[in-house]
C-alpha cells in the first residue's frame, strides 16, 4: 500500500490547484459587475474606490441626461429592426438548409455561417467603404445592416441545431392532415424550434444594442447609439453616470439569466 | 413529402443578403488597399500607398507581432483559468451547478465596454487594488495597471474567459459517465482520471476555445481601446485611429485586411495543431 502515498498527495496538490485556479477565474467574472454595481451608488462626482457614501444621485444624473437617453432609445430602435431582420431572414434559411433537398447545401451553409469568423472592426469598415462609394453615409440603416451582418450567422446556427433535433415525420403528418404550409410552420415547426430561435434573438438584441466596434463605422454622427456615447464617456474621463448604466445593464442580464438559466443548463449549451 | 423540403427559397433571401452586404464589401476591402482615395472619394487612380506602408515601416509589423503575442498570451491565460472553471462545473452539482453557471454566462449579458469600465474602477490608481494595498501597508505607491500591458492582459482575460468555458463545458458535459467510473474501477486517481481521461476526451472542446478566443482577442477592440489608452495600443485600436483620426482609408483597409488574413491564418495554424493531437478526430 506504500506506493499509494504519493497519489494522494498528488491528488490533493491537483485538486486544490484546480481549485484554486478556477475560484480566482469565477471571481474575476463576477467582481468588476459588482464593483461597478457598487460605485454606481457613491456620492462623489467623481469615480474612487471605495465609496463615500449612498445616493441615488448617479441614477438620477442618467434620467436627466437627454444625450444618454436619446442614445438608449436610438440603440433599443436598432436591435428591434436588427431582431426583425434576423428572424426573417434567418428562421427560413435554417429551416431550409436542415430539411432542404438542394444542390450544394452544404456550400450555402458554409456560406451563411462564414461572417461568425469576421471580426467586428473588419465588417464595419468593410461597409463603411462599400456604401461610403455608393454614396451613403453612416446612418440608421447602415448601423442595421452591419450588426445583421455580424448577427444572422449566430441565428441562423442556433435555430438548425434546434431544427436538426426535429422529426420531419410530424410535418408529413400535419401536411397529409390538411394543414398548409403555414399552419404546419406556425402549430408543429416553430413549438419546437422557439428555445433555439429566442436564443438567437436574444444573442441578435444584446449584440446590436451592445455592439461599439461596429457601429463606430456605421452608426449616424450626429445621433450616436449608447454604446459610442458610453465609450466616449469612459475614454476621456471616468464619467460616474457610465456606472449607473453599466449596473442597470448587468442587473437586466442577470434577471434574464436567472429566469432562463435552467433551460440553459438543460439543453441550451449544446446549441452554442 | 413535406413542403419544407425542396424550399432553396428559405435560402435565397438570406443567401442574397450576406452576398450584397457581407461578401461584396469584403472583396472591395482587399482591393482598397491599391486604390486611392481622399476622404472617402475614390479618385480614379492606382496606388500601393494602403499596403506600401504596412510592409515597409517596421512600425506596423511591431504593432502586429505585438497583437499577436497579447492574443497568445490571453489565450493561454484564458484556458489556465478557464478548463478548471469547466471542471469545477462538471464535478459539482445542484445550487453550486448553477452558481458557476451563472458567473460564466452573465458577463456574457453584459458589454466588454461595461466590464471594461469596471477594470478602469479597480486598477486605476485611485481604484480597488491600489486603494486595499496602499491602506494595507503592502504598497507605499500606487501600481500603475491602466494604460499598460497588463491592465490589457487582464481585462481581455477576463472578457474572453467565458468563450474558453462554454466549448469547454460542453465537450465535458457529453462525456459517458461510464468513461470515468471505469477508471476509477481501475483503480485510478482523480487526478489520473482528470489528467489522462478528461483532458483527452475534451480536446475538442480545448481546441474550439482556443480558436474562438485567440480571433476574439486578436481583433477586440473596446478592451485594449480603454485598458491600453494612448499609450499601449494593440492593431485594432490603430486601424481605428487610421480610419477615424488620420482619415486614411486605403491604408485602414489594408489594415484591416492583414488582421482578417492574420486572424484566419491563426486560426488554420491552430486547427492543424489540433488535429494532431486528436488523430481520430478527423
Amino acid at each position: 500500500m506504500g506506493e499509494l502515498k504519493p497519489r494522494v498527495w498528488l491528488d490533493r496538490l491537483g485538486a486544490g490547484l484546480l481549485t484554486v485556479l478556477a475560484a480566482v477565474g469565477l471571481l474575476s467574472l463576477i467582481v468588476p459587475t459588482l464593483i461597478v454595481v457598487v460605485e454606481s451608488f457613491d456620492t462623489r462626482r467623481f469615480i474612487a474606490f471605495p465609496p463615500a457614501g449612498f445616493s441615488l444621485d448617479r441614477y438620477r444624473a442618467v434620467f436627466a441626461s437627454g444625450l444618454i437617453i436619446h442614445s438608449a432609445e436610438l440603440s433599443f430602435l436598432c436591435a428591434l429592426i436588427v431582431i426583425s431582420l434576423d428572424l426573417l431572414l434567418g428562421v427560413p434559411a435554417a429551416i431550409a438548409l436542415v430539411r432542404g433537398e438542394f444542390r450544394a447545401k452544404a456550400a450555402f451553409t458554409a456560406f451563411l455561417l462564414s461572417p461568425i469568423m469576421l471580426p467586428g472592426i473588419v465588417i464595419g469598415i468593410a461597409i463603411l467603404i462599400f456604401f461610403s462609394m455608393l454614396g451613403a453615409s453612416p446612418s440608421l440603416p447602415l448601423m442595421v445592416v452591419s450588426h445583421v451582418v455580424f448577427t444572422l450567422p449566430f441565428l441562423i446556427r442556433l435555430t438548425m441545431a434546434r431544427m436538426e433535433r426535429t422529426n420531419a415525420t410530424l410535418e408529413e403528418a400535419s401536411e397529409n392532415l390538411g394543414a398548409n404550409r403555414w399552419q404546419t410552420f406556425r402549430y408543429v415547426l416553430l413549438p419546437q424550434l422557439w428555445p433555439g430561435v429566442a436564443a438567437g434573438a436574444g444573442f441578435s438584441f444584446l449584440n446590436s444594442f451592445d455592439n461599439l466596434t461596429i457601429s463606430l463605422f456605421t452608426a449616424p454622427v450626429r445621433q450616436r447609439p449608447l454604446p459610442i456615447e458610453l465609450f466616449y464617456m469612459t475614454r476621456f474621463d471616468l464619467d460616474p453616470r457610465v456606472a449607473a448604466v453599466a449596473a442597470m445593464e448587468f442587473i437586466a442580464a442577470l434577471v434574464v439569466v436567472a429566469l432562463v438559466s435552467g433551460k440553459l443548463s438543460k439543453n441550451g449549451l449544446k446549441d452554442l | 413529402m413535406t413542403r419544407f423540403r425542396s424550399s432553396i427559397a428559405g435560402v435565397a433571401p438570406a443567401v442574397l443578403f450576406t452576398t450584397v452586404m457581407a461578401a461584396l464589401p469584403l472583396l472591395l476591402l482587399f482591393g482598397l488597399g491599391f486604390l486611392e482615395i481622399d476622404r472617402g472619394a475614390f479618385t480614379g487612380r492606382i496606388s500601393m500607398h494602403g499596403y506600401a506602408a504596412i510592409f515597409t515601416d517596421p512600425f506596423y509589423a511591431q504593432v502586429f507581432l505585438r497583437t499577436l503575442a497579447i492574443a497568445g498570451t490571453v489565450t493561454l491565460l484564458c484556458l489556465i483559468f478557464g478548463y478548471p472553471i469547466a471542471y469545477v462545473f462538471h464535478r459539482s452539482g445542484g445550487v453550486w451547478k448553477a452558481a458557476v453557471l451563472l458567473c460564466v454566462l452573465a458577463p456574457l449579458l453584459t458589454s466588454t465596454l461595461v466590464r471594461s469600465f469596471g477594470w478602469m474602477v479597480i486598477l486605476g490608481r485611485e481604484g480597488a487594488i491600489n486603494q486595499t494595498l496602499l491602506s494595507l501597508g503592502i504598497l507605499h505607491s500606487p501600481v500603475e495597471f491602466l494604460f499598460t500591458l497588463k491592465g490589457v492582459l487582464i481585462g481581455l482575460t477576463q472578457v474572453m474567459l467565458p468563450y474558453m468555458v462554454i466549448p469547454i463545458m460542453s465537450s465535458m458535459e457529453t462525456l459517458p459517465p461510464a468513461l470515468e467510473e471505469a477508471a476509477v474501477n481501475l483503480g485510478a486517481s482523480r487526478w489520473q482520471v482528470f489528467w489522462n481521461v478528461i483532458v483527452p476526451q475534451t480536446l475538442p472542446g480545448i481546441a474550439g476555445g482556443v480558436s474562438l478566443v485567440f480571433i476574439l482577442a486578436f481583433s477586440e477592440f473596446p478592451v485594449p481601446a480603454l485598458l491600453g489608452g494612448a499609450t499601449f495600443k494593440t492593431l485594432p485600436v490603430y486601424i481605428y485611429q487610421t480610419m477615424a483620426t488620420l482619415l486614411d482609408w486605403s491604408r485602414g483597409a489594408a489594415l484591416a485586411s492583414m488582421l482578417l488574413i492574420g486572424s484566419a491564418l491563426a486560426v488554420y495554424l491552430l486547427q492543424r495543431i489540433f488535429r494532431r493531437l486528436m488523430p481520430w478526430a478527423s
